[in-house]
């Protein structure tokens, strides 16, 4: 059938109906331009993918030139050449996850218990509550969207120099403190997600077994909800290790051992950033961002593995 | 049976705790002291000038052998941080590098100043770009945006990119005293390229061909050219004879009489033995 | 084991009761001895060891505290009351958690204290026995808490008592779930109070239209000027040639991820876009000034200097690009298969289809996700801040080509508080809390839009 015989008034009048304006009735010119179409499309994939090979990729080939035992054990020497390892940075990245995780997690899983499982109940029972946790709801979303240096010029403003006594100043907790205000959003609407995905015939047995509310959500929900729960903290994980703007005005820059939760400190994404600009050691820099690198992409597969073992368990209910 | 089993099991983990736990907080393994500890213990915190931070962080190292026991933190900043952390007393030991304003000793009027060194300021350029000696005011010109092109000074023809420091640099403020209002007083171009601090400055202009900045002696490691001034080379011998124009003072300051360990750290940078260090990249005082 | 139910009358005690005393004995005595050693380590860290010599009342009554805290716990255990178990199962895994992580920390800075090098093998004997350190201090609180978990039935509780629970778990869940909106509510109080003295000082209008940016932190306060227009402008014309440059590329991605790739290919691509939103920043910001500006460099302009707008828009766009990719092919994917059948049923090709059907339906979303993207640019800091060049002045052509204004350099607003917050003292710090405050507000208003045009779609 050629194009011609589309060109009928009754295929015009089907046509309009949908409001897809016909060509001009050539088939062969719709498939070219829908080759030259698609044939966009794969480019703009492959350009993604290839961007993220090149840069990925330069950096890792540069970076594990200067990867070693050495640089990995032994401290920054700071100096004008960038002398020294990189690892001090290490703990101190570990110390912040720590603490930031410590800090927003109870706070995030506990907002999103309360969103999933109060929530309803409490919004039918009192005006004044359903408007609450409307606010608190656009809280969350708010949060959201804010771009990290507010948090760190928060951060700077209320914990380095409001609460300078408590935190210390320029600090691991302030820096702490700071990271929590960024991941709790992640964490509640993970969470959140996590908990409406445990399927409500769990709670109902559970209750119509005499436990309590409570009771239920320690011991059925929760642990249901774990593996997507596990997957909103390990991306905020990936959050506070990738970050710089809001660390850069929290947590000082000196590069040695953090003595404890007051010491200042220079985690693994500012120290690239330091050793990039201030100094001319561009391997050492490579090396630590490939380090940073390589840990984002272990942590991206864990969560990779632990969504599809979650969803598995969902849909197969293994359990 | 079972909970016999489960009772004893704990007991026994218990004891094996006791032994095992309760871990100190952390602490770096010390090496073997190569020296007898000179026995100072605690924390010193610098805070300041970039200028001043590779020289503070080589004696602070220098000094830390000397006192295992000792740490000493040295962060950046810039200049204007110095003297309001040294102030205000946030830290024990402000670095500048350069004289302290009037307007900030009324600010802070307990505000004590100690030079413990002294820096030239070196205009440099990319290694690709050779220029004759300048004069101050040729200089001037260039960083004011006047002269846009490296040809109008006997350079290669092309045209000139600045780098220059932040606001809060005192090796900034020492360049625009000395420099910038010599003779007239021009405003550095508002489209020179900032950075942050020395280091930053050095990595730039090496790497990006056509371009100007300024740099503290410290840094100057052949990865930039630096430019003779007023037919005057920049060495350290020639701003001890005071031949070469641009020089200005490194001064570290505290807030009143320095603590303990302050006064002892300022004592062994003013010693010979910390002289020396400061001798190897800048000019001592003594 | 005789399973009691949780009784309302008051607590009868009975012989096989003894078993679950001596456990609770145990975690007392455990409990005491790690909380008081716990405030011991507290009060002799170097840091508060100036902290224990002026306030040795501190001390006294923190062991008051502590001795007190104990006897009531003891006695809730002893009268087996269900509250004190939750304490302590609370309790012994909080205490727990610190010493776990005090033999991590340790271990690590043993590993990598960086005083020496430590070699691969002293490495791992060091993790073995800090995994056994761990097992031994971890143990014991988890075998106790095992041991409560397990003898639940054999505590008590009385309804009054598990109403106060209740309500009081009620109570703290609401506050965490509050927690967000305080941030916020604190943010804006928190850079606003900061900003004030600008703004009554300097004025609105002459920050946000003012042109010169001197803030003369140095040459003195007299004559400065806090004119944050270039910086606006820099941010939009990033902004601008982020879209520019990844917007294509973005939904050129999505469409290609939803109708056009076969399954095996989404399934590469798709973990490929997530690596790229991982990547930390300032990966961007080293790629830029490594790679991008020689590049750049090339391009035969006067006074190129490999930094500046081009350079920030390229990477913004490959920052924005995961984004963009995601919600599009959201808003794609929620597209009514029935519309795309029917479509094509009336034997219109694929392009056809998308470019006439779904793409009109799945508008909002895309709208929607290309705003985000816009939030994105506007916020990015650390990668721009290496590539842009952080010039005052206002961005322009480098010759007669109005293209050659990208080639320019600029700065941002986010760049603008990165680069000077470090040092800035009185006004012109204040001026930069503004301009944070507007930052705030401006993304704030980006985003509320996209979100408005999601429900949109959503509901119709």
């Amino acid at each position: 059938m050629s194009g011609k015989e589309l060109s009928t008034p009754i295929a015009e009048v089907m046509m309009e109906d949908l409001t897809v304006r016909r060509d001009s009735g050539n088939l062969a010119r719709c498939k070219l331009g829908q080759v030259v179409a698609f044939g966009v499309f794969w480019l703009a994939g492959l350009l993604a993918v290839a961007a993220l090979l090149w840069i990925v990729g330069y950096v890792l080939v540069e970076g594990f030139q200067v990867i070693d035992i050495e640089f990995l054990t032994t401290r920054p020497r700071g100096g004008v050449s960038g002398e020294g390892g990189m690892s001090t940075t290490i703990v101190t990245t570990l110390y912040l996850v720590i603490f930031t995780m410590f800090l927003a997690t109870p706070i995030g899983v506990g907002a999103a218990i309360y969103l999933t499982e109060y929530a309803v109940d409490a919004a039918r029972r009192s005006k004044v509550l359903a408007r609450l946790i409307q606010i608190a709801r656009t809280g969350v979303e708010i949060l959201a969207g804010v771009p990290s240096i507010i948090y760190g010029l928060f951060g700077f403003a209320l914990f380095v120099v409001a609460m300078k006594n408590f935190t210390g100043g320029f600090s691991i907790l302030s820096a702490s403190l700071a990271g929590a205000c960024m991941v709790l959003p992640i964490i509640i609407r993970t969470s959140e997600e996590a908990l409406l995905a445990v399927p409500c015939s769990y709670r109902e047995g559970s209750l119509a077994l005499g436990a309590t509310k409570w009771q239920t959500i320690t011991q059925v929900v929760l642990p249901a909800a774990l593996p997507g729960i596990v997957t909103g903290l390990i991306l905020s994980v990936g959050r506070i290790v990738a970050e710089t703007a809001i660390f850069w005005v929290t947590i000082g820059g000196s590069y040695r051992l953090p003595t404890g939760v007051k010491s200042a400190g220079r985690p693994m994404a500012l120290h690239v950033y330091m050793l990039a600009t201030e100094t001319r050691a561009f391997e050492k820099a490579m090396g630590t961002a490939a380090i940073l690198i390589l840990t984002i992409v272990i942590l991206n597969l864990f969560i990779n593995l632990s969504s599809r073992y979650y969803s598995k368990q969902v849909m197969g209910r293994t359990q | 049976m079972r909970r016999i089993l489960f009772f004893s099991l704990m007991i026994v983990s218990l004891l094996l705790a006791s032994c095992g736990s309760t871990p100190e907080p952390t602490k770096a393994p010390t090496a073997e002291p190569t020296k007898a500890p000179a026995g100072l213990l605690g924390k010193l915190s610098l805070a300041g000038s970039t200028t001043v931070q590779p020289l503070a962080e080589v004696l602070a190292e220098a000094f830390m052998d000397m006192n295992p026991d000792l740490v000493i933190e040295v962060q950046g900043g810039g200049s204007s941080v110095g003297v309001t952390s040294a102030g205000e007393g946030t830290v024990d030991i402000g670095n500048a590098s350069r004289a302290i304003k009037s307007s900030e000793f009324e600010k802070f009027p307990d505000l004590q100043v100690f030079t413990i060194a002294r820096d030239g300021i070196a205009i440099v350029t990319n290694p690709g770009t050779e220029l004759p000696s300048l004069s101050v005011g040729q200089v001037r010109d260039i960083f004011a945006g006047e002269i846009a092109n490296f040809s109008d000074v006997g350079g290669p023809d092309a045209p000139i990119t600045i780098f220059s420091r932040e606001e809060g640099s005192g090796t900034r403020a020492a360049f625009e005293e000395l420099v910038m209002e010599h003779e007239e007083e021009k405003l550095i171009s508002e489209n020179a390229l900032l950075q942050q601090s020395n280091g930053q400055v050095r990595t730039t202009v090496s790497t990006t061909p056509n371009s100007i900045g300024y740099l503290s002696f410290g840094f100057l490691d052949g990865s930039t050219r630096p430019v003779a001034i007023d037919s005057v080379e920049p060495t350290v011998d020639n701003v001890k004879n005071d031949s070469y124009p641009i020089a200005r003072p490194l001064n570290m300051m505290t807030k009143g009489a320095p603590n303990a360990l302050a006064q002892a750290f300022l004592d062994f940078i003013l010693s010979d033995a910390g002289q020396e260090i400061v001798a190897e990249d800048y000019i001592s005082v003594k | 084991m005789t399973e009691q139910q949780p009784s309302s009358a008051p607590e009868v005690m009975t012989g096989d009761v003894r078993r679950p005393l001596i456990v609770t004995a145990i975690a007392l005595i455990w409990t005491l001895g790690a909380v008081a050693a716990a405030g011991l380590l507290l009060f002799r860290r170097p840091e508060e060891a100036d902290a224990v010599t002026t306030l040795p009342a501190t001390t006294v009554a923190a062991a008051v505290v502590v001795v007190g805290l104990g006897l009531l716990v003891g006695w809730g255990l002893w009268t087996l009351k269900n509250w004190t178990r939750t304490a302590m199962i609370g309790i012994l895994g909080l205490v727990g958690l610190y010493y776990g992580t005090l033999v991590v920390f340790d271990t690590f800075a043993q590993i990598f204290g960086g005083e020496h090098i430590v070699p691969l093998l002293e490495i791992l004997k060091n993790s073995g026995l800090a995994l056994l350190r761990v097992l031994a201090t971890g143990a014991v609180p988890l075998a106790l808490i095992y041991g409560l978990t397990r003898t639940e039935s054999h505590f008590r509780e009385t309804t009054r008592e598990r109403d106060v629970t209740n309500r009081s778990v009620w109570y703290v869940l609401i506050a965490a779930a509050l927690s967000a909106i305080i941030i916020v509510l604190l943010i804006i109080l928190f850079t606003s109070k900061e900003a004030w003295q600008a703004i009554t000082g300097v004025g609105i209008l002459e920050m946000i239209f003012g042109t010169i940016w001197r803030p003369g932190s140095i040459i003195g306060v007299e004559g400065a000027q806090y004119g944050m227009l270039p910086m606006i402008v820099g941010a939009l014309l990033s902004t601008f040639g982020a879209m520019v440059l990844g917007l294509p590329l973005s939904l050129g991605a999505a469409i290609l991820l939803t109708e056009v790739a076969p399954a095996w290919v989404r399934e590469l691509f798709q973990p490929a876009i997530e690596l790229l939103a991982g990547i930390p920043s300032v990966v961007y910001g080293l790629f830029g000034m490594v790679i991008l500006a020689p590049l750049i460099r090339k391009i035969p302009v006067q006074a190129n200097s490999g930094f500046g707008l081009l350079n920030a828009s390229i990477i913004l766009a490959i920052m924005i690009l995961p984004t963009v990719t995601n919600i599009a092919r959201d808003a794609i994917r929620t597209v009514p298969k029935a519309y795309k059948e029917g479509s094509l049923a009336l034997g219109t090709t694929h392009w056809q289809t998308i470019r006439q059907v779904i793409l009109p339906a799945a508008r909002s979303g895309i709208v929607a996700a290309v705003i985000l993207g816009i939030g994105r640019a506007l916020g990015e800091t650390m990668a721009l801040i290496m590539v842009i060049g952080n010039s005052i002045a206002m961005p322009r052509s480098l010759n007669d080509n109005p293209l050659t204004l990208f080639l320019g350099t600029a700065r941002t607003l986010t760049g603008n508080i990165a680069v000077e917050i470090n040092y800035a003292t009185g006004a012109h710090r204040s001026a930069l809390f503004f301009s944070g405050v507007l930052l705030f507000f401006m993304i704030l208003a980006v985003n509320s839009l996209a979100r408005y045009l999601t429900r949109e779609r959503l509901a119709s």
